[in-house]
């Protein structure tokens, strides 16, 4: 299953997280943890595979400008899988945000909270069609609005 | 007004680079406030900034209260803000997730599908074994939702349900199974996933639905699916071979023609580890296939999919390692890969592709990797973690590893192989000194040709003064040189110059190296020097004899260094060897006088060595050290007259048959001694006396029982008791110490006690607290088997339990924890689920994989309903129902006074003034009856058109407002509001309009009349009408209906028949609410039918249907109460003790809002509660109503007008933005109020 699944940028600062099952007791550990993630990810090259194992988990991660799109899983989940559940996600947050940025990921967080729990839940991958992805989504919108 | 909304505090962030610390903590300052605010809006603002800092890494969790307040907000849009920060900030432990279960209940059965989205997205991440248990019926119930929307996730957050509560795997699992037939491809999709995790822990549950999957597998074209059921397959596939069978052909297929690589790598991985290569027929060739294709991910320039080919090849390799040893050049290049992860892998698999010819050219590229690259072009490309200490100590490792397996059968030349160890201990730069040491013993030990060489590599590595130099650092590895020592000092028959070799020993600085280097440093000059000396005697002259005088001399000296060490065992050894030097010294020199003495400078004459040079020499190389078989110690044959059973004593003499626990004492006393594992030390020094005095005592052992009574004896156990509390010896699990302490405590007994010393064994003492501690029971037991056990090897001694009190059973239980983590690591990977030290990420799966879905479910198994469990609220209404009670029956004497007193204060006023500040208007009295008896026209008139209408209000903006009928303004809207304002409880109702069929519902209560203590009952009538487009019958029509814990259905299932086209049916359902009456309450089941579109084709429809159950439909058709009874029965406010309030906002123009509110608006609020108008005055009403089950609603409704000034100068005067009407409802109930507020909420939220 999934693990976790983190946007972190060049800085290592996180913009966005999010956890499913648990996640470490202390605030300050996860930032920690997080920073790390960033850092290990950052010191990777294009050279290099974007799959590596991080304590007992593997990190997938994918780079797209200055975003680092990581996810965390367990050794049985289908590696490839994760990475093209990352593409699928980016391409949604950009036909949803037309054209993303890091900016739209930092002041529409609950936006990209609410499209990710469409895509995974609990951990699983759920849905990857963009246009079940986003209809729900957009309702949504118009009930809140 | 004033407060920040999260994106200001985000750009603030931004703004505050420099000091953000304090900015935030500004921030968290205000938000402190403002979530504390009364203010709804600005609550959910607070949460949700507070969300996001808890992202960037503040704590919440101080928040979780207000959290639960903004998640039941009734905005959608606050409600997702409060759902978000409890999945992101709430845990297991938090305390208020106790309060969220009727939130959850409540939202979960909400009309609106994105409510219940959020809640079941937001449950997926909160619940609780308590969430679970509650919440686990509605899930199920849910399982035929209307919407896949909502299916597909409540799929969903039942996997995660079954986790914290186990035993709704198994009642629910045949409503999922259903599931998996859905029409909606995300439900299956959902499904599959659920399925292939729970079938992970325990396959062998799931093995039942391979049909199925099977059937999916061939036709669906989702990619993810097909995923996950491959996967699900491999799961399956070991424990049914003959599943292998069939799933070759469709994955072969896969295999062949997929373009997805994910999918590709599925089905190769799953082939592999679902162990289709064993079972299949031609396994060889979908083997090869296998292969071929990763093949194809090996030689991708994506280095992703190099990866994933390596992590599917190490699977195959322990079955096919020929196949993957076909694609040893592909892998050897990607253990020059750039990348470290690839590397690792590719190592994985060199690992065990090495075979001798190979060993050699694998190892040089793996020292590549070690020495520092300078040299070449490449080298500057290669990320800086190939000199990570980590790396390279799994690369050193691994060459270890690769070259000592199986007993280093891959190795040819060992002279090569010391070499490369040696180079290890130069480029390694990492700490694995220990790792080499015993490398290079144990090769120098086993492999006889090598020593030569050995000894020479480690004179080299002695010789090296940088290993000295550098000793304190670990990576310098000067851990080598006690492996260099000890193979210079054991084979120092290779040495060409035994005296450099001493040299090196003692050499400046040696003293800085570990201590345990040292102590072989100091053995190995002695050895040296043994063979040195040796080797002098054979030529002994004046020469050698000056020459080994001389050097004796200087090692005497030199050693004198290592005897100034802080460690003992370097100490003693310095001390024994400088001794031995100093002997051997003062002996040549005194030899050499006696010689010059006696023969007068004819030194040549006393040509012979002395004697200590000669013997010292035996002393270390007797017998040559050799390594001992893996087996050696199983072929020692068994000396004869070896028996182990045997008794090493003769068995205790029997004795008589007065015989008493002394008997047992002595039993006691030698199982100690085995237990112990130190018997010979008791044995030696007491037991031996032990049993000679018992049989002196023998003799005297029937006055001695009688003169030491009863008394005595209990004397002497608590004395002794007292004793052993300060008896360091006593607790202890080691024989040692129980020898000890029996000695110990035998001479401290005798010292205390002089009474008949000699009679008391040593043993006794021992068996005394045996005694003491155990029951009779038992030594009366052993007693009888007595015979039986001298013959037989000894059970466990009871001894042993008593004496080292608890500390046996904790061990044995220690012991049995061991065991069963061993066997945990043997279980598949997937078992051996993550656990962080810190708890982080930590899922226990343990529950689900014991569930056992094999048997069918019993008729006692039911889901758990609410009554087991008392949430806090639940405890909280108990109470309430309690106090109600009580007040009601107060209230029923009073009333019966209160009605004689109305009567009379009727009479003697008739024009009191009503309660609550109304002044009471006649004329609106009047007015009040004219409404009524419109209302009720429209009621009927409009009762037909019903649905339509409704279906025309749902689209309407909810900007739109009831007005005056006669309003000129908007006509057309009018109408419309009109038939809003039906009497909602009995108006008809849609539940189903499809294309093939329309079900209208009403709804009324059981009786006429209050019925108390018992469950309401209610009357639901349906019309069905076939309105199939293409005018076929349905047939088998049936109603199901399931009873709930709220819900309770005499006769659930209604079956109608048949229906033609246009026909119409009536039905009527009876039930009874169990539950407490309250928000939400509702109905669910499904209509089942077939259509018969020609004779022979039928369709079978199956649609969920669902209603709730309006408060109003509670309550009675009472007769009117006149403001005068109002009045005194609402003065008494202790009769109603609960409260509900709303405001509802009127946006229509000032001058129209009186009347609306008058007609319109009044009228709609008593049909919303199912109350009667008691009084009317302008701009205020009074209501009174009373429920079946008795609870009596009293209400009062006010207009208010805030005129805006501001706001008026700039609109079109008239216009007022502040209008509303504020609802206060007094009852009886707690949860009836406020489903009355709700249910008036949200009918003006609809208008």
């Amino acid at each position: 299953m999934l693990r976790f699944f983190l946007l972190v940028n060049k800085q290592g600062q996180t913009r966005f997280s999010r956890y499913y099952s648990g996640m470490p007791i202390q605030a300050e550990e996860r930032v920690l943890m997080e920073a790390d993630i960033a850092r290990k990810c950052l010191k990777r090259s294009d050279v290099q595979c974007s799959i590596f194992e991080y304590g007992q988990y593997k990190l997938a991660y994918r780079r797209y400008a200055s975003l680092f799109f990581v996810i965390g899983f367990d050794e049985e989940e289908n590696h490839l899988s994760i990475l093209e559940l990352v593409q699928a996600y980016v391409e949604i947050l950009n036909t949803y945000f037309d054209n993303v940025c890091e900016l739209d990921i930092m002041f529409n967080i609950e936006k990209v909270h609410v499209i990710l729990e469409e895509m995974v839940s609990n951990g699983r991958i759920v849905e990857t069609n963009k246009h079940n992805v986003l209809a729900p989504v957009l309702e949504m919108n118009k009930a809140s609005r | 007004m004033f407060e920040k909304s999260l994106t200001d505090l985000i750009r603030g962030i931004r703004a505050n680079k420099k000091n953000e610390q304090k900015y935030i903590a500004a921030c968290l300052q205000e938000i402190h406030q403002e979530i504390k605010s009364n203010d709804p809006d600005i609550k959910a603002q607070a949460v949700s900034k507070l969300t996001y800092l808890q992202m960037i890494g503040y704590d919440m969790s101080w928040a979780s209260f207000h959290v639960v307040e903004v998640m039941s907000s009734p905005k959608y849009s606050q409600k997702l803000t409060g759902y978000l920060a409890a999945t992101q900030s709430f845990r297991q432990d938090t305390d208020v997730l106790m309060l969220t279960t009727n939130l959850l209940k409540k939202d979960l059965a909400s009309g609106n599908h994105l409510e219940v989205g959020i809640a079941l997205n937001g449950l997926s991440h909160i619940v609780t074994p308590d969430l679970a248990r509650d919440l686990c019926q509605d899930l199920v119930s849910m399982l035929s939702h209307s919407r896949p929307y909502v299916r597909k996730k409540v799929v969903l957050v039942l996997y995660k349900l079954f986790l914290k509560f186990p035993e709704a795997l198994r009642l629910s699992f045949p409503r999922l199974k259903e599931r998996l037939d859905d029409s909606d491809p995300s439900v299956v999709c959902a499904v599959v996933n659920v399925i292939c995790e729970l079938a992970r822990k325990n396959p062998k549950n799931y093995l039942s639905l391979a049909p199925q999957l099977f059937k999916l597998l061939n036709t669906s074209s989702n990619n993810w699916m097909l995923i996950k059921i491959i996967k699900l397959f491999g799961a399956l596939t070991p424990l049914e071979p003959r599943l292998a069978k069939k799933l070759l052909p469709p994955i072969t297929q896969q295999i062949q023609t997929t373009s997805a690589m994910s999918l590709l790598y599925e089905c190769i991985h799953t082939v592999i580890i679902g162990e289709m290569l064993t079972s299949g027929g031609n396994s060889d060739a979908l083997a090869a296939m296998c292969v071929s294709k990763l093949k194809i991910f090996l030689e991708d320039p994506d280095q992703n999919l190099k990866y994933v080919g390596l992590l599917a090849l190490s699977k195959i390799l322990p079955t096919y390692p020929k196949l993957v040893a076909e694609n040893r050049d592909i892998i050897l290049k990607c253990i020059d890969d750039h990348d470290i992860s690839i590397r690792l892998r590719a190592l994985d698999l060199v690992v065990g592709m090495v075979n001798k010819k190979n060993l050699t050219d694998i190892v040089k590229r793996l020292m590549s990797h070690l020495l520092p690259s300078n040299n070449n072009s490449e080298s500057s490309t290669l990320p800086s973690t190939l000199l990570e200490p980590a790396y390279r100590a799994d690369i050193i490792n691994r060459i270890i590893f690769i070259c000592s397996q199986n007993s280093y059968s891959n190795i040819v030349n060992f002279e090569w192989y010391i070499a490369v160890l040696v180079d290890l201990t130069y480029v390694a730069g990492v700490d694995v000194g220990e790792l080499l040491t015993t490398q290079i013993m144990d090769v120098g030990v086993r492999v006889k040709s090598v020593r030569q060489y050995s000894v020479k590599a480690m004179q080299r590595l002695l010789s090296d003064s940088s290993l000295l130099e550098n000793c304190q650092f670990p990576e310098s590895n000067s851990e080598v040189l006690y492996a260099a020592a000890w193979i210079t000092g054991e084979f120092c028959s290779y040495l060409e110059t035994p005296t450099d070799a001493i040299g090196y020993f003692v050499q400046p600085g040696v003293t800085k190296l570990p201590h345990n280097v040292q102590a072989v440093y100091i053995q190995s000059i002695l050895k040296v020097y043994a063979y040195w000396a040796n080797s002098l005697t054979y030529n002994w002259d004046e020469d050698s004899k000056q020459e080994l005088l001389r050097f004796t001399e200087m090692i005497k000296d030199k050693i004198s260094t290592f005897c100034s060490s802080t460690d003992l065992e370097v100490q003693e050894r310095a001390y024994n060897a400088r001794e031995i030097f100093s002997i051997i010294h003062q002996n040549l020199s005194t030899t050499h006088e006696t010689t010059f003495d006696v023969e007068n400078n004819i030194y040549s004459s006393t040509n012979k060595s002395p004697s200590i040079i000669s013997e010292l020499y035996p002393l270390f190389f007797s017998y040559e050290l050799n390594p001992v078989a893996p087996k050696a110690q199983k072929k020692v044959p068994v000396p004869e007259g070896l028996d182990l059973d045997a008794w090493i004593n003769e068995p205790l003499p029997e004795s008589e048959n007065s015989e008493s626990e002394e008997e047992e004492e002595s039993y006691g006393y030698g199982y100690t001694q085995k237990f112990g594992g130190s018997g010979d030390l008791i044995f030696s020094s007491g037991s031996g006396t032990a049993i000679g005095r018992r049989r002196d005592r023998k003799s005297s052992k029937k006055g001695y029982n009688s003169e030491e009574d009863e008394e005595t004896k209990e004397k002497r156990r608590r004395e002794r008791n007292e004793r052993i509390k300060n008896d360091p010896f006593y607790i202890s699990s080691t024989g040692n110490d129980l020898s000890k302490h029996s000695k110990s405590d035998g001479l401290s007994k005798r010292v205390t006690e002089e009474i008949d010393v000699d009679s008391i064994p040593v043993v006794r003492l021992t068996m005394d607290e045996f005694i003491f501690k155990t029951d009779k029971k038992t030594s009366k037991k052993s007693k009888a088997s007595k015979k039986e056990k001298r013959h037989s090897p000894p059970p466990v001694p009871p001894v042993i339990y008593t004496d080292i009190g608890e500390m046996p059973e904790n061990a044995t239980l220690s012991d049995e924890e061991k065991d069963s983590t061993k066997t945990g690591n043997n279980k598949p990977i997937w078992n051996s689920i993550p656990s962080q030290s810190s708890g982080i990420l930590d899922v226990d799966f343990s529950g689900v994989s014991n569930v056992d879905l094999s048997t069918p479910l019993g008729a006692d198994e039911k889901f758990p309903s609410m009554a087991v469990y008392l949430a806090p609220e639940e405890v909280r209404r108990r109470e309430e129902e309690r106090v109600r009670r009580r007040f009601t029956e107060r209230r029923i004497k009073q009333t019966q006074e209160s009605t004689s007193r109305v009567k009379k204060s009727k009479s003697e006023k008739p024009k009191s003034k009503a309660s609550l500040e109304i002044t009471p208007n006649t004329k609106n009295t009047e007015n009040k009856g004219e409404q009524s008896s419109k209302s009720k026209k429209v009621s009927k008139k409009k009762r037909t058109e019903e649905t339509e209408d409704r279906k025309k209000k749902g689209k309407k903006d909810k900007g739109k407002k009831p007005k005056k009928k006669n309003s000129i303004s908007d006509n057309a809207t009018l109408e419309n509001h009109d038939n809003v304002v039906v009497d909602e409880a009995a108006s008809i109702k849609t539940l189903v309009d499809s294309d093939d069929i329309q079900v209208l519902y009403t709804l009324s209560l059981g009786s006429s009349t209050e019925v108390k203590n018992e469950p309401p009952a209610m009357i639901a009538d349906f019309t069905v009408r076939n309105k199939c487009s293409h005018k076929h019958p349905l047939s088998k029509l049936t109603f199901t209906f399931e009873s709930t814990s709220d819900i309770q259905f005499d006769k659930g299932l209604i079956e109608i028949g048949e229906l033609q086209h246009d026909e119409q049916k009536s039905v009527t359902i009876e039930f009874k609410v169990l539950g407490i009456v309250g928000a939400g309450l509702t109905v669910s089941g499904n209509i089942a039918y077939e259509i018969q579109s020609d004779e022979e084709t039928k369709t079978n429809a199956d649609i969920p249907i669902r209603f709730e159950l309006p408060m109003a439909v509670f309550m009675l058709n009472i007769p009117k109460i006149t403001p005068e009874e109002f009045k005194s029965c609402v003065t008494k406010t202790a009769d109603f003790p609960f409260t509900g309030s709303t405001s509802i906002r009127l946006n229509a123009s000032i001058n129209l809002i009186e009347q609306s509110f008058q007609n319109d608006v009044t009228r709609l609020i008593s049909m919303a509660t199912g109350t009667h108008i008691v009084e009317q005055v302008q701009g205020a009403i009074t209501m009174y109503g009373k429920s079946v089950q008795g609870y009596q609603v009293a209400g009062l409704a006010k207009l208010t007008v805030e005129k805006n000034i501001m706001l008026v100068e700039n609109e079109i005067p008239g216009s007022a933005q502040n209008t509303s009407v504020r609802i206060e409802l007094k009852c009886t109930d707690q949860a009836f109020v406020d489903g009355l507020i709700r249910e008036i909420d949200y009918l003006f939220k609809e208008l």
